[in-house]
This record gives structure tokens, sequence and C-alpha cells, in this order.
């Protein structure tokens, strides 16, 4: 398999034996910055490397003056490669005195760890192509069809016949493996989570003695910076137990202390101390820029609806319903798709609050229905009812549920509601498979319901009722 | 009119003014919601449903109990008890949505209508479901919710309520009088005695046309000498309302006051 094949080729090849995943270049680059925050630990900087072709991935570690800590360049680069393959990636290394000369030989080099002492730059660089240059595949092309494959072919031209047919990048970039032209690193920078613990002198288990060490250090969290806190994690260090991690999501940034408080103390209240706890910490550990507000001169005269106001009230509503039921809170969000019971999911508020509930917004759930009556109560499994009916397709003459009969005035229908054929039929019991008559009744004592007829067995169910 | 006449009845009018304001219940500013139902709203006299009161929704019971005044408890299986008036409340619930800003919350899985009739009035993105069981957890959500600055109206599901829970719900929402709230209790706790300012209950009947039809009844309104009455609804598919029926009338010139009552309900 190559680069460049279609998908259907690949999997032609592979004889259902794998599978096709999308590439999604935001997530890489979002892991590619978790690793330069963990490559931390060898180098104070490190980069994402910005020359990298789509699908791979690389790191700029800036090691002047590392060789002392960790003994020497060999040292670094074996310590290095063993930590990703720990961490399950496979990697290539290489170090030198220059940026251009280490990318290079990293990707191009004959083996998985090299090491160029300063001033040999142009020896090593001398027999790999002339894409480890960095310079852009046009560029490589009209050099390849000049002659020039090797970079020691290249640095054999005079600079001015260089500049004069592939411009003056090519240089630029000679240059800088060479080492004549300065280029640094621009350093991610290194974020920690804002924390403030307590040490405590023996095992404490009085709980009004823990509860005010735990207000102490959220005054002391929330003095440190200026952010709102998303997640909250406290950890209470047993003398006899594992450490216990209490953690309270929040469904907007808040920074109010008295609103924290009251999340964090009914999980305090909670909470097994064990023999007793010898140290707290609170950690911010999700943050998020709050919402900057003017303190008003004159509170009483506020709008009535403060839209501001409001999102942070419903938030905090959230919050605690969430604290006390669980993440029970739900908030629906319409799907899509014309089958009734999967048009619509649960998500949990905590997590899709983010301003959308309360404002009245149009958007397209309206047009789910596309005009067709629904009924008002969906039950969440249709139940099985018997009916007698003059036709597969016809009128229906009396329906039985929960073991009362009752005769039908009123028979609408049917309508057909297929399956979703583009998706995989692995229902549960198959029942999202099959397809679907649905008839709209009316009893005799004047109730609604609406029925429906599985076609591959003719069973009967009930799915809803207009109320 | 000689002037002691006029000074007496000048204060006697001021006398009337102040006994209203003391009789008078409510606050001097109170927010009603319309609900868009012109005969309801006169009868209620406020121009709709209070936001600083509880309204308790009993129901939908069958048509055979209507009149029995709640001597006896209405028949009926399992999962009769179960379903809850999901029409009526999301109308309600919308009205209050247009009136004010703010979110709707629905607490109880029993009163969660369906999301597609929500998303049709364009309640979806503004709806706040939670899951609650037991008696006590629905009690204390419904309190939080009401007492929230961002909430238009409340739903929550009230069965099992006592006495004093439904009590302490309208001193919230008195003290607080920013959302509607919305009780819904299934019909055999017509019995039981409430604090709720007003109560309805709902009678399901045989509606013309292809529409679901009710009666709805108003038992009991606190504080004032409103006309108890039955009114015919209909579901109006087409319009996504609920609507009072229109009484259906003989188009003969002879047609007696009777016989037009006689449709009526």
């Amino acid at each position: 398999m190559r680069n460049g094949q279609t998908p259907a080729h690949a999997r032609a090849l592979l004889a259902g034996r794998g599978g096709v995943v999308t590439h999604q270049p935001a997530r890489d680059a979002r892991a590619l910055d978790a690793l330069a925050q963990w490559a931390m630990q060898f180098a104070p900087r490190a980069e994402v490397d910005p020359c990298c072709a789509a699908g791979e991935g690389g790191l700029l570690l800036d090691i002047t003056g590392c060789q002392r800590l960790f003994g020497s360049e060999r040292n670094i680069l074996r310590k290095v490669l063993a930590a990703t393959g720990r961490l399950g990636l496979e990697a290539r290394a290489a170090a030198a005195g220059t940026i251009g000369c280490a990318w290079a030989m990293s990707r191009y080099g004959e083996h998985r760890s090299a090491c160029v002492a300063s001033g040999r730059e142009q020896a090593a660089l001398g027999p790999l192509p002339v894409a480890a240059l960095r310079v852009d595949p046009p560029t490589a092309a009209a050099l390849a069809e000049v002659g020039l494959r090797t970079v020691g072919q290249v640095l054999a031209i005079p600079p001015a016949a260089l500049r004069q047919r592939f411009g003056e990048e090519l240089l630029t970039r000679i240059d800088q493996a060479l080492g004549r032209r300065w280029e640094a690193v621009v350093p991610v920078d290194l974020r920690i989570a804002p924390r403030a613990t307590l040490e405590l002198a023996g095992p404490v288990r009085s709980s009004e003695a823990i509860q005010l060490g735990v207000r102490n250090l959220l005054k002391e969290l929330l003095g440190l910076r200026q952010l709102g806190i998303r997640r909250l994690e406290l950890t209470l260090r047993r003398s006899d137990l594992d450490p216990l991690v209490l953690t309270i999501p929040l469904a907007c940034a808040s920074a109010d202390e008295r609103h924290l408080w009251t999340l964090l103390r009914p999980a305090l209240e909670r909470a097994n101390m064990g023999f007793g706890v010898e140290g707290l910490e609170l950690v911010a550990a999700d943050t998020a820029a709050l919402e900057q507000t003017q303190m008003p001169l004159l509170p009483e005269v506020l709008p009535r609806h403060d839209a501001r106001r409001a999102r942070r009230a419903l938030g905090e509503l959230v919050d605690v319903l969430s604290s006390r039921l669980g993440p029970q809170a739900v908030l629906v969000r319409g799907v899509d798709s014309h089958v009734p019971e999967h048009s619509f999911t649960c998500q949990p508020a905590t997590e899709t609050l983010g301003g959308r509930v309360g404002t009245a917004r149009r958007n397209s759930s309206a047009r789910n229905t596309g005009g067709m009556d629904r009924p008002s109560i969906l039950l969440d499994r249709a139940e099985p009812i018997e009916i007698t009916c003059l036709s597969l397709d016809g009128p229906v003459v009396s329906v039985r549920w929960n073991g009362r009969t009752r005769a039908v005035r009123n028979c609408l229908g049917p309508e057909r509601i297929a399956p979703q054929w583009w998706t995989r039929s692995g229902g549960a019991d198959g029942e999202q498979a099959a397809t679907r008559d649905y008839f709209k009744l009316q009893d005799e004592l004047g109730q609604w319901l609406w029925v429906y007829r599985r076609l591959t067995d003719n069973q009967w169910f009930l799915h809803g009722l207009w109320e | 009119m000689k002037p002691q006449d006029q000074s007496r009845s000048q204060t006697l009018q001021q006398l009337s003014r102040m006994i209203e304001a003391v009789e008078d219940f409510r606050g001097a500013d109170s927010h009603a919601v319309p609900t868009g139902w012109c005969e309801i709203d006169r009868a209620l006299g406020d121009k709709g449903l209070r936001r600083d009161v509880v309204h308790e929704f009993l129901g939908p019971l069958a048509a055979e109990t209507l009149g029995e005044g709640g001597s006896s408890p209405p028949p009926g299986g399992r999962g009769q008890a179960d379903i809850r008036p999901a029409c009526l409340l999301s109308w309600l619930a919308g009205r209050a949505a247009t009136v004010a800003e703010g979110a709707v919350v629905w607490v109880g899985r029993q009163c969660w209508p369906n999301p597609q009739t929500l998303a049709r009035a364009e309640l979806l993105d503004r709806s706040l479901f939670v899951r609650a069981v037991k008696g006590a957890d629905r009690l204390w959500a419904i309190e939080l919710a009401l007492r929230c600055v961002a909430v238009a109206a409340v739903v929550g599901d009230a069965e099992g309520f006592s006495l004093p829970a439904t009590r302490r719900l309208e001193l919230a929402a008195s003290r607080q009088g920013e959302a509607l709230v919305l009780l819904s209790r299934p019909g055999r706790e017509r019995l039981l005695s409430s604090a709720a300012a007003t109560r309805w209950a709902i009678y399901r009947r045989l509606g013309e046309g292809d529409r679901p039809a009710w009666t709805l009844e108003l038992l009991r309104c606190k504080g004032r000498q409103v006309s108890l009455g039955r009114w015919p609804m209909e579901w109006d598919c087409a319009k996504g309302a609920v609507i009072i029926s229109a009484p259906l009338v003989d188009r003969l010139p002879s047609t007696s006051r009777q016989a037009r009552q006689r449709h009526i309900g």
C-alpha cells in the first residue's frame, strides 16, 4: 500500500481485514501539542515541527546545555526514544548543531538515531536526498530535472547559479542547515494547572476542620489567577487508605466562591475520611476565560433580564442539580432522523450548556417532523398490543391494550417508516431494522393512539399517544 | 349631589379600594401569562395564569368520571395512570416562553413530552430535562428551578406530593414570582388536598373530526371569586396549538339558547 491510493483500492488489498479511519488534522495537532508539553522533561524548549507533511508529526527540542544533566547527547536520544516507545509511538531522532541538519538526519538518515558533531554538517548532509533541505516539492522536482538529486551535489554548485535558477529560498535553507543563518525554536507555553495545597500536622478526622481547610484552599486558589474554573479536583490524602479524589464538573466557567462551595460541601460530607486526612490538595483541572463583567453601581437598577446573569444562573442551576442527582440533568438535542425513537439524543447538560439553553434559536430541529403529525407522548419502549383488523393494510376494528379491549372509531394511515439503510442494522432486538406501518387510531373513549405494525412478523405495537 | 354625599361616596370608594387591596392576595404588580384561551383568561380574572403561584393539573381522566366531583377514584389499568397531559403542558410552557426569556425545566420522566412536539413549538433548544425519581428529589428540583432567575417555566411531576410539599412550593413561588409553575398529578390523586392556587382536571372526550379532544375543568381558584367552569379543548394539529373547541350550532333561524348550550361541553 502506498500514499495516494484510493480507499477502495486499499480496502481491496486488505481484503476485509482492516478498516478506514478519517484523518482528523485538528485532533493530531492537539495530540502533538500535548506531546510537546510532555517532552519538556527532556529540554526546556520544545516546539511542534512546522514543516511536516500531512499525516506526519515531529517535535523540535532545543537541548542546549542539557548534556550535563543527561551525560551526553547520545544519552538524551536514547532516553527520548525509549520514552516515546513506552508511549506506543514509533519515532526516529537525531541531534545536531543546527535545526536543518537535525531535521534532515532524523528523517532521511540511515539509522534510527544519529548524532552529528558540530562542524560535520556538510559531511553528514552530503548523501541525503534534496528533500532533506526542507524545500517545497516544486523546487525539489526542478532540482531533479537538472540532475541534482543529493544535497552534496547541490552544495557543489556556486550559490549565484542556484539563486538565479531556484530562488532565494533554497539558499536560505542551505544556510540554515549549515549553520550560517540563525534559526531558533519557538517554544510552546507550559500549562500548569493552578493548585493549592495544605499539609496537616497529623491525621484529622473532624469534618469542621477539614471543611475549614478546604474553604481556605478555595479562597487561595481563586486568588491565584483570573480564570474561571470548569473542573475542580480535591484530593484528600488519607493516612490508612488510598487518596480520595473528588471531581466537580461545572457547566459554565465560574469563579464564584459561594457557588463552588455549594458544590464542594455535599461531596465532602459524603466522603469517607478513613482514619484521618493528612493533606489536602485543590487543583483547577480545567479552566476557561471568564466573561468580564463590570460591577454595577446600583444593583437594583439592573434590567430585569440580563443575558449574562441568566446564563450564569442557569449554569449554577445545572451544577447544583447534577451534584445531587448525578449527571442526570440532561439536555435533549434534536437529531435529523425520520425514525421516531432515534430523532433525539440525550446529553448531560454539564457538557453542552455553553449558552445554548435559554435563548430562542431557530435551527433545523423544527423541520424534523416534516409537517407530519407526531404524538405528544412517545413511549420509551413500544408496547405489544393485539389488534383486530379487516385486512393487514385495512382499517383497524378493535385494539386490546393493558388487558382492556376497546373498539376503534377512527383509523388514519398507514404511514410507512423504513429504517436507515445507510447504517449497519445491528440493532439490539432488530427493532430498528424493521420497516413499520404506522396508524393513528381513535378509540371509543376519545383517546388517540399511535400504533405500528412490524412488517417482518406482522406484530403490532403501541408507540405513542396524543394526550 | 350634596357635598356630604359626595365626600361620603368618595370615602366609600376609598374604603372599597383598601379592602380590595387587602383581600387581594397578590401583590400590586402581578405578571400573568396569557394562556391564549380568551374565555379561560376572562374567567380567571387575571388575564392568564399567574406566575407567583402554583398551578396543578390532574389527569387525564376518563370521560365518565366527569361530574362525579371526586367521589370515586377513576378506573384504569397500570398504564393509564402514568400518562400526563403533555399537549396542554407543552402549550402552556410555550406561552410562558413567549412572554419571558428563559429556559423551560421539565422535572420527572413522566411529564417529558415527545421532543418532536417541543421542536415544533421551538421549545426544544430552551428545554432542560431533569430525571428525578424519588418524590423528595423532585420536590427539591422543582423548588430549585423555580427560584432560578433564568427559568421561564417549570413543569414538574407532582405524583405523591403531600400537602406540606405543595405548600412549600407555593411559598417559594410567592417569594420569587419569576417562573410559571405547572404541576402534573395522576387523576387518582384528585382526593388529596393540595395548597396549589389553581387546580384543574382534564377529561378525555370524543372530539368532532379527527382531533384529540378534552374537557378542561377548573376545580379551584384560591383567593378569587371565579365561576368554576368547564371548557372543551382540542388539539389543532395543523397549528400545533391547543384551542377551545368552537361550538357547533344549527344554522336554523329558530335556534334556541338551550340547543346551543347543549352542544358546548
